[in-house]
């Protein structure tokens, strides 16, 4: 049941703030607050209740084969306690920096949490599409929320590919629904292998370019540069933590069930696709000028990281992809909202003109350097670990070239992160007066804590469990569908 | 997955290793005492201090017993090192991090395949066929022939601490993963590479002009005769390579030391600028110099002596003819070398009146207690070892006999006296000026050019036309079935 609520909840939420707006506008600020605060709690117990033992519920009470059916496994839990995060981490952003004002950021924010929890939870392929889709809108929305033009442009840019990579999901699960007359992903999986291997080619192809449309991964990621970095400051944390690794999810739970056996082909394409990002990634943001540019660029390298994990298909890889997905998460989120708070606070993105930050931001540049220590891989933090175990995934599954390419990612970012941070240490002229840094500095200096914590917990063996538990989990397709089926 | 778990390797080498590096720390960081004012308290207390983080570090990557661990605290011993070039000159810091990153970073890759064939990487041989990922990956440390670019670059423009404890024991715990290494195919390939670069880095000496490029290609010519040793392969070429790399520690750490002092009084490393009566001015660093010259150049009575020695010993046990004639010919030329370096450094007065541009008297020797106490430690160490030759083959459990015979003496002065005479003949060529010289850095430069450009054909695609980006899609779609259904 509690599964349900985590759709349910934030999607009341975002349907009762105009009301509240139009009845009792003095309630609007801390009804806000409570709002957020409660739907991070519902989604985290879900996530805890689906970690213990699957957790179903069947909308309607139809069958698995007939209705829809939510289902919170060990992977769903874990990307629900991502998305908990990152999602509380960014409202809390722009709840400090925005208040109550624009109640419409906020019914577009809900509307978009409520969405990516149903597309964690569902356990239906045309469900899972129609989740998407509204977020997949919201995101649009919140991409264009600041009215200037860049936004504007970035906003239509992932409007259209995203509609583009959107037509290509329908028209793969159209093919599904031909092929086999089912939707359900459990029923999905026993019936795929016995359709035609034509058919089943087109179906795999279509999900995956989809899939690579809305992650953003390198030869079709246009829209996530501009999108990214034109946002305001919670949102590109909110999009490059949490909404990309949502499409990850999505990949990774449709790649297993229904192609681990039937076309192994497809992790070799994710393989592939994942080490092309990784490379085009950091070159291209070598080149980049505009820090919150240079962090979307980089955003597309950490995801091909992922996805050579992903590409593995076997626990050892998806454990340590999710790994470098949470981890990925704390930096990005940390980092966006350092390097937005400073964008904001000295009127400019380009890192030619934050020369001298050291002297008057100190502790943003502290925590940037550590979050930047993190995403370039330098020992003890947690951005070394996971990189660490996917290495050593990607060759225990074969891939030499991709370890070899996530080795050289790590050299080109070392440079360009350097480069940002040699800006930021020297000298140059005091900047115009800081305005609100609290809860900005305290966001990404808690993200950047997780980063540390994160590096002990390949040493501790209790915790370690919990992420190996994630992919053997995942793997074993068996358990969900016999799970799924069990009514 | 497994979880990360410490092992530790306390043998003979490692113990001998780390006692190294415990002595290399202690004096470098009394040297620090002196060589920054006390004004800059700041500054003081950290190249006091990090000597030691250095030494803590790599210490610990002494002690690992498996290639992972080696990996992660080699990477952090070059993070420190590179925080300690870091205040005097950013690029030249940024340039050794990135080389040793890419270093370790290969190390790693070797680690992971290792590991995913036999389940672990302990310390020791690898199989033939990850000898490239491990060679080139402690070749970059170690300044292999052809990995060596990056050496004289940041040896000679670090700060003088810093270039002590590069030379000293920074790549000194590339050659410990080389004596790891030390097995058949790789033996062989160590056996070419030593001698040339032995030569190599001799030829590249004799024509500088800056006296601490000087020293930094005589490593590399020191490091070809540890090399050569380690290739022989047994146990007395093992025992001879840790002897000479602890002499070499020792007397290259004190040569930097003493030249670094003097460039802190002149403000120049140029020798055309140094001279005029600077051993009248420096006296005690002078002697320190001479020590350290002699050391290098194998007098009999220095440690380089007893070293060399053992070499030449373990060379001919495995009847190496030619590569003994090679590494006397290497004497010849670091005679030389050294000749030019106290002549034109020390003593000479030339026709033309040549003034150094700010010859600061305050920084005379005699104010200078720590410094003086820093180098007096290395070169009684230097002498030390030379006058009980017996110690260290002891500690390793090998009794080699009797250092001075009348053959070990005869060729060890023999190159001396070739090499003096041959300066006395060809003094005026050898006068330091301002050519170009030029090496595989001159090459790179060249390369980095091209590599530049690998960036700019990927921004190429980033045209910022939607019609091109939905044409990109398409035909990434199209790849992707057409591979999807070859298969």
């Amino acid at each position: 049941m509690i599964s349900l609520l985590t759709v349910l909840i934030p999607l009341t939420w975002a349907f009762l703030i105009p009301l509240i707006h139009i009845f009792r506008k003095t309630w609007l600020k801390r009804a806000i607050l409570l709002f957020g605060i409660a739907v991070f709690f519902v989604t985290i117990s879900a996530a805890i209740s689906g970690w213990k033992q699957s957790a179903l519920s069947f909308l309607g009470g139809w069958p698995a084969e007939l209705g829809i059916v939510l289902i919170v496994d060990k992977l769903s839990a874990a990307f629900l306690f991502l998305s908990a995060i990152g999602g509380g981490a960014a409202f809390l952003a722009s709840y400090g920096r925005l208040k109550e004002g624009p109640w419409r950021y906020y019914v577009i924010f809900f509307l978009l949490q409520a969405s990516m929890n149903g597309v964690l939870i569902t356990g239906d392929i045309f469900n899972l599409y129609v989740f998407y889709e509204v977020f997949s809108l919201a995101a649009y929305l919140l991409v264009a929320f600041t009215i200037s033009w860049q936004a504007i442009e970035a906003g239509l840019k992932y409007l259209v590919l995203g509609t583009i990579g959107a037509f290509f999901i329908l028209l793969g699960i159209a093919y599904i629904f031909m092929a086999t007359g089912s939707l359900n992903m459990a029923v999905l999986s026993l019936v795929l292998p016995h359709i035609p291997n034509e058919a089943l080619t087109v179906i795999a192809a279509s999900l995956l370019i989809g899939l690579f449309i809305k992650i953003g991964a390198f030869p079709v990621h246009f829209w996530l540069p501009d999108a990214h970095s034109s946002a305001q400051t919670a949102v590109s944390a909110l999009l490059s933590g949490v909404v990309v690794k949502v499409s990850i999810y999505t990949l990774l739970r449709l790649s297993l069930l229904l192609f681990l056996e039937t076309k192994p082909a497809v992790f070799t394409v994710i393989t592939v696709v994942g080490t092309l990002s990784v490379l085009g990634g950091h070159l291209m943001a070598l080149r980049q000028e505009d820090i919150k540019r240079l962090l979307a660029y980089s955003t597309v390298a950490q995801i091909g990281y992922v996805l050579i994990g992903v590409g593995t298909g076997m626990a050892a890889g998806i454990s340590a992809a999710f790994f470098h997905a949470i981890n990925h998460m704390f930096m990005k989120v940390g980092l966006f909202i350092a390097a937005g708070h400073i964008a904001e606070d000295m009127k400019t993105r380009n890192i030619y003109d934050l020369r001298g930050l050291y002297h008057h931001r100190r502790w943003f540049v502290i925590v940037f350097s550590l979050l930047t220590a993190a995403i370039v891989g330098i020992h003890p933090l947690g951005g070394f670990m996971s990189k660490w175990y996917l290495m050593l995934a990607a060759t225990k599954a074969g891939n030499v070239i991709p370890a070899l390419a996530l080795a050289f990612g790590t050299v080109i970012s070392a440079f360009y992160y350097m480069r940002v941070l040699s800006f930021f240490y020297s000298s140059g002229d005091p900047p115009p007066r800081q305005t609100y840094p609290y809860w900005n500095l305290a966001i990404a200096g808690a993200c950047a804590l997780c980063c540390v914590f994160l590096g002990i917990v390949p040493l501790v063996p209790s915790l370690w469990k919990l992420v190996s538990d994630i992919g053997l989990n995942a793997v074993d397709t068996a358990e969900y569908i016999s799970t799924m089926l069990s009514k | 997955m497994e979880i990360l778990k410490f092992s530790f390797v306390f043998d003979k080498l490692s113990l001998s290793m780390a006692m190294l590096a415990l002595f290399m720390a202690i004096s470098i960081s009394i040297f620090s005492l002196d060589y920054v004012e006390k004004k800059q308290a700041k500054e003081r207390r950290f190249f006091v201090l990090s000597p030691w983080m250095f030494c803590v570090f790599s210490c610990m990557a002494l002690f690992s017993g498996d290639w992972f661990f080696f990996g992660v605290f080699l990477e952090m011993s070059s993070i420190m090192l590179f925080f300690m070039i870091l205040p005097l000159n950013f690029r030249t810091a940024l340039y050794y991090l990135l080389t040793q990153l890419s270093g370790s970073l290969l190390v790693f890759v070797g680690a992971a395949i290792m590991i995913a064939e036999r389940g672990s990487a302990a310390m020791g041989p690898v199989p033939p066929h990850l000898l490239w990922l491990f060679l080139s990956g402690l070749g970059i440390k170690t300044a292999l022939l052809g990995l060596h670019f990056w050496l004289p670059k940041v040896h000679s423009e670090a700060p003088t601490p810093t270039s002590a404890l590069l030379s000293g024991f920074s790549v000194k715990l590339g050659i410990y993963g080389l004596i790891r290494l030390a097995s058949l195919p790789a033996t062989d390939v160590l056996m070419v590479l030593g001698p040339s670069m032995a030569l190599y880095g001799i030829i590249q000496a004799i024509s500088q002009h800056d006296a601490k490029r000087l020293l930094a290609y005589h490593t590399i010519s020191q490091l070809g005769y540890i090399v050569t040793a380690i290739g022989t392969g047994t146990a007395l070429g093992i025992v001879a390579g840790v002897y000479h790399t602890v002499a070499h520690a020792l007397f290259k750490g004190l040569l930097f030391l003493c030249i670094g002092s003097i460039e802190k009084a002149y403000g120049t490393r140029d020798l055309s600028l140094w001279g005029h009566g600077t051993a009248r001015a420096f006296p005690v660093t002078f002697a320190f110099f001479l020590v350290g010259a002699l050391a290098i150049s194998g007098f009999p009575g220095m440690s380089g002596f007893a070293s060399k020695a053992m070499i030449k010993a373990s060379l001919k046990e495995n009847s190496f003819y030619t590569v003994v004639w090679i590494l006397q010919a290497a004497n010849v030329g670091t005679v030389l070398s050294f000749c030019k370096l106290s002549y034109y450094g020390f003593f000479f007065k030339g026709d033309v009146v040549r003034k150094a541009p700010h010859y600061n008297p305050l920084l005379s020797y005699k104010k200078r207690i720590f410094q003086n106490t820093g180098m007096a430690l290395l070169a009684f160490m230097t002498i030390f070892l030379g006058i009980c030759p017996q110690l260290l083959p002891n500690f390793m459990g090998m009794n080699f006999g009797n250092f001075f015979e009348t053959e070990a003496l005869l060729s060890a002065i023999i190159p001396i006296f070739t090499g003096g005479i041959l300066f006395i003949v060809f003094k005026k060529t050898l006068t330091p000026g301002k050519h170009k010289i030029y090496d595989l850095d001159f090459l790179l430069i060249k390369l980095y050019g091209i590599l530049t450009l690998c960036p700019t054909i990927v921004a190429k695609i980033h045209t910022g036309k939607l019609r091109q980006y939905t044409i990109h899609v398409i035909i990434a779609a199209l790849v992707i079935f057409f591979f999807l259904a070859r298969t």
